[in-house]
């Protein structure tokens, strides 16, 4: 229990043993409660929402156990137990007296549902086999249910659940090898050849456009050299789609049964499954592992099932790469603005409009950035781009749509005075002593500044970069209008000259959050997976945010001055 | 579909199968535009088959070009005379003039926006179809001769209710709590809490729309009767802590002022356990056991799952830190020797807030709800995600809005680049802008003229 020390502001009155005026000061204590229930409430609240994040996402990649219910009716089902709640029956004497529970029942190409709600009358029997299996695959969701049968080239390799589990692990563990190289052939060399087909069919196209205007001679003989490389690439094309068609083949050999409760059987390539295991016989250590194994998907891995299953690689990617284009673009602007605004403009009637102008600018809304960003960047700076750059490949825009550097650029706009604000904050911080005596050694103002105030200033700097990217990585308004898109398979960094392709649309965290929150055909399925993005999410802007409150508050007790 | 019907007199009026009341079973046709009179008797019409405009021939020969929606004249042909009969170009971009000598005039006509006026954007106009001139947004529809709708009111409408109820919720949180931690809370909570705050300020604002959308609005729906319970039960809990703390012993309680935190969290929680408990008995007692269905069958209003009370909830949660952190800056940058003047004067910590931080710093106070406002307007994403995004106009609590930013988020990439639409949507987002601009501006004036107060202080 401390001492409140005495000279610290807000004083502390004491209530002294005889209370002399007892009705207002009672009265006013009352309101000083009320005023504290209002903070009370809103740390709460901040508490409640993180909290709910956090229960919501980090328990779904956690192993549940399985179980199997039958009715009264004969109907039996296998699933997770999502959700146990009383049934409401307003009105009703009834009203929340029985309870139901919802299960996850998987399977959805064989039931065509997902979520299955049992009243808890309707239930027979409810147990916990002890074989079953969890198949998460290429398509439709989970498969629940007990392996039935393993073949291989159409010859059975082994029945009977026990059996047939054992023998299966070596054909997961080539299943995964076969998967990365058939995504080698697929996205790397397929990827690549498309992508030169691609580019010399563009400069075809652009020597049609040249030739129209100024024909030249030696254009025939140009043209006949790009279409030989476009034959070229074409038969390496077949040629890659052939062995591609062959791995397929030779990996689609060994089939995996799997009997579901309701005594229906699904049959699926070994290649289709990414993950299988029996959730009823794992140890504590297991469940671990399969955890971590889909928390690696999760941060590492493409999506599948239009975003609801697989991993969000891509949007970690793209979110980074945004921040960082926006970064390189705000910091300068921002910190030469403030340079100016502070050290050399003259503090009158022009300076304070322009600090308004730049308070102003952080309090316009983020999607009138954005539809700024539309009109000018997307359609006036890259229509032009376009007609000057890239005739040949109109009407198809490159620049004139959508794409990461426009979306960078609009958040760059965004998020400039945040650093403008904290730079003029850290300049200001800087002591006057060190300034004169710097000045006093015969060094200019541009080397006092250069040499003395910005290196003194740097941390605050970095300050207002970093509250700038959470900022920036947080935004997805103006992002929607201006180059997000639910799903973009090419990265905006590859492997093909120009390695760095700012015309690209990308994923963003934010933006999948929405995306697969609220227009994905089956919200319900894919609601965990909105919740572990968000907490990705959280987490990154979180992160930075504390790393700008350490840095500043070391700042502050460094120069100990009252900057505003 | 709309009839045109011209006179002898040169009047001119568009006609449609509407219900003027609810009780007519089948339409009648009503008289729903009248235009501006003609020079005289009205010879021909020629409408356009891409929108609503159409031609008009006097008998005096006077060619003119209005548009339906909007009752604008477009275009009067001064030179013409001689006109029998004229077309618009199914293209909409000329027309074509039969003049009474047998010879025919092509003119070209570059008229991009037909069915925009200040009357269509803002006032009410009566559509096809609808029994009374309304206000009404609704940009594209399933078939051809779909007549649009850009009344903007609905919007604005919708973005000023969202501002209010997270204003309304936002408030009294934000500026109580900033209060409590600029004058009565001990230095090493606030040394906390600010922090904190800071970051619920930096939380992204689609994880809020996404968590009050999926989360928050089913609970609500389920939970209404506890969630109005709470707001008058929390307030209540909370403060009854002063009456648990009379009673604790002195020698516990003279060490600790500032720290009633420590006992009103528990207290709050105690407080939201009681409403979910009672909850169920006060809705079958007030509402007979069904909050919704009472809604509806008293007052006839709806229940929509996304309403504006989880917006306000979500969007108030939102602003709350800025209102707080403007409001705080504030309040606890009051000139010291004021608060211990009067504390020294005999004034309780309470008559000290009240009567001189307050008052000093009253117009800190109001450019931070300012700010907030400014902020609120603009929310896109919450109110995206937290409403159904229907533009309705009704202020009730339990159904939803589309404000400005949504409605720009929604329909931009759909709005070809030039078209009406796309301007349209620019506009709404100039009209945005100069509401945040005139906000903000105004707190922001009004807050260098507080810290120069301070200053002189």
């Amino acid at each position: 229990m401390a001492h409140p020390p005495s000279d610290l502001p807000p004083p502390p009155t004491p209530q002294d043993a005889t209370r002399p005026k007892r009705g207002s000061a009672g009265a006013g204590d009352t309101w000083i409660w009320l005023t504290g229930s209002a903070l009370g409430l809103c740390l709460l609240m901040i508490a409640g929402l993180v909290g709910v994040v956090l229960v919501n996402g980090l328990g779904f990649f956690w192993p549940e156990p399985l179980v199997k219910v039958t009715l009264k009716d004969g109907g039996v089902f296998l699933g997770q137990v999502e959700d146990e709640e009383p049934i409401p029956q307003p009105g009703t004497p009834e009203h929340n007296q029985k309870r139901r529970l919802q299960l996850k029942v998987g399977n959805r190409d064989l039931l065509g549902f997902d979520f299955k709600w049992i009243n808890e009358d309707e239930v027979a029997t409810r147990e916990d086999p002890a074989d079953v299996v969890y198949v998460e695959r290429r398509e439709y969701g989970p498969l629940l249910g007990t392996p039935a049968r393993l073949t291989d080239s159409g010859q059975v390799k082994a029945e009977g659940s026990e059996a047939v589990w054992a023998a299966v692990q070596p054909y997961l563990d080539r299943a995964r090898r076969d998967r990365a190289a058939l995504r080698k052939i697929e996205r790397d060399q397929i990827g690549e050849i498309n992508y030169r087909i691609e580019q010399a069919r563009l400069e075809l196209r652009g020597l049609e456009l040249e030739q129209s205007r100024r024909p030249q001679p030696e254009a025939a003989a140009r043209r006949a050299e790009l279409e030989r490389r476009v034959a070229e690439q074409q038969e390496r094309y077949r040629a890659k789609q052939e062995e591609l068609q062959k791995l397929v083949e030779a990996t689609s050999q060994s089939y995996l049964t799997v009997a579901t409760v309701d005594g229906q059987e699904k049959e699926l390539r070994t290649l289709d499954v990414f993950r299988a295991f029996r959730p009823n016989r794992l140890t504590r250590w297991g469940r671990l592992r399969v955890y971590t194994s889909r928390l690696w998907e999760f941060v590492s891995g493409d999506p599948r099932e239009s975003n609801t299953e697989g991993g969000i690689f891509p949007a970690i990617f793209g979110t980074v790469m945004m921040v960082m284009i926006m970064s390189v673009v705000a910091v300068p602007f921002g910190v030469l603005a403030a340079l100016y605004l502070r050290e050399y403009a003259r503090q009158g009637f022009l300076v304070r409009s322009v600090r308004i102008a730049v308070n102003n600018l952080a309090g316009v809304p983020s999607i009138v950035f954005g539809v700024f960003g539309l009109g000018f960047f997307v359609y006036v700076v890259g229509g032009a781009i376009d007609r000057t750059f890239y005739p040949e490949a109109l009407p198809t825009p490159t620049f004139g749509t959508g794409g990461i550097l426009w979306a960078s650029l609009t958040l760059a706009l965004l998020t400039v005075p945040v650093v403008i604000v904290a730079a003029e904050e850290a300049l200001a911080a800087v002591p006057r002593s060190m300034r004169e005596a710097s000045l006093a050694t015969g060094a200019t103002k541009w080397q006092t500044i250069q040499r003395v105030v910005l290196p003194a200033a740097a941390p605050g700097i970095l300050t207002g970069l970093i509250l700038a990217m959470a900022r920036g990585a947080g935004e997805v308004a103006p992002l929607m209008i201006t180059g997000v898109v639910k799903l973009a398979p090419d990265l905006p960094l590859d492997g093909f000259f120009p390695f760095l392709h700012l015309d690209r649309k990308f994923m963003h965290l934010g933006f999948h959050i929405y995306d697969v929150g609220f227009q994905s055909p089956n919200v319900e399925a894919a609601k965990p997976m909105v919740y572990t993005t968000t907490i990705l999410l959280l987490a990154i802007v979180v992160l930075l945010n504390l790393t700008a409150i350490v840095v500043r508050n070391r700042l502050r007790s460094k120069y100990q001055t009252s900057a505003f | 579909v709309t009839f045109l019907a011209g006179t002898e007199k040169g009047e001119l009026s568009g006609w449609f199968e509407g219900r003027l009341s609810d009780d007519d079973a089948e339409g009648r046709m009503v008289r729903a535009h009248v235009f501006a009179p003609q020079t005289s008797a009205v010879r021909t019409l020629g409408a356009s088959t891409r929108d609503k405009s159409f031609v008009a021939v006097g008998e005096d020969g006077s060619v003119v070009l209005r548009h339906m929606t909007s009752e604008r004249t477009l275009l009067s042909l001064s030179g013409e005379t001689g006109a029998v009969a004229a077309m618009i170009t199914p293209k909409g971009d000329g027309l074509l003039v039969a003049r009474q000598d047998g010879s025919l005039a092509r003119y070209e006509v570059n008229n991009p926006h037909p069915e925009i006026s200040w009357r269509t954007l803002f006032g009410k106009v009566w559509y096809e179809g609808y029994g009374r001139p309304e206000y009404v947004w609704q940009s594209t529809g399933g078939t051809n001769d779909f007549e649009t709708k850009f009344s903007l009111v609905p919007l604005v409408f919708g973005t000023l209710k969202g501002t209010l109820y997270a204003l309304l919720f936002a408030i009294p949180l934000a500026v109580l709590g900033a209060l409590y931690i600029s004058q009565f809370v001990h230095p090493a909570i606030r040394g906390r809490i600010k922090p904190t705050v800071e970051i619920m300020a930096a939380l992204p604002s689609v994880v809020i729309g996404f968590v009050a959308g999926l989360y928050l609005a089913p609970l609500v729906e389920r939970y209404v009767v506890a969630i109005l319970l709470m707001m008058a039960v929390l307030p209540a809990a909370g403060t009854a802590g002063v009456l648990i703390w009379h009673r604790l012993p002195k020698s516990i309680r003279r060490f600790k002022p500032g720290t009633e935190l420590a006992l009103i969290v528990p207290l709050l929680l105690m407080g939201a356990w009681v409403s979910l408990t009672v909850a169920p008995s006060a809705e079958q007692a007030l509402f007979s056991g069904d909050f919704r269905m009472w809604l509806s069958t008293t007052f006839g209003l709806t229940y929509d799952q996304r309403n504006s009370m989880v917006v306000g909830l979500a969007m108030g949660f939102a602003i709350i830190p800025i209102i707080f952190t403007i409001a705080d800056d504030a309040f606890s940058s009051v000139p010291s020797h004021l608060t211990a003047g009067s504390l020294a004067l005999g004034a309780t910590r309470w008559q000290t807030a009240l009567r001189i931080v307050v008052p000093t710093a009253s117009p800190g106070v109001f450019s931070a709800i300012m700010i907030g406002f400014g902020r609120a307007v603009g929310e896109t994403m919450i109110v995206l995600m937290a409403t159904g995004n229907t533009p309705v106009l009704d202020w009730s609590i339990f159904n939803g809005m589309r404000t400005l930013s949504a409605n720009i988020a929604v329909e931009i990439p759909e709005a070809p680049h030039g078209g009406t639409l796309y301007r349209v949507l620019f506009l709404g987002a100039a009209l945005l802008f100069t509401m945040t601009f005139a906000v903000n501006t105004v707190a922001e004036v009004v807050r260098q003229r507080l810290r120069e107060k301070y200053r002189a202080l």
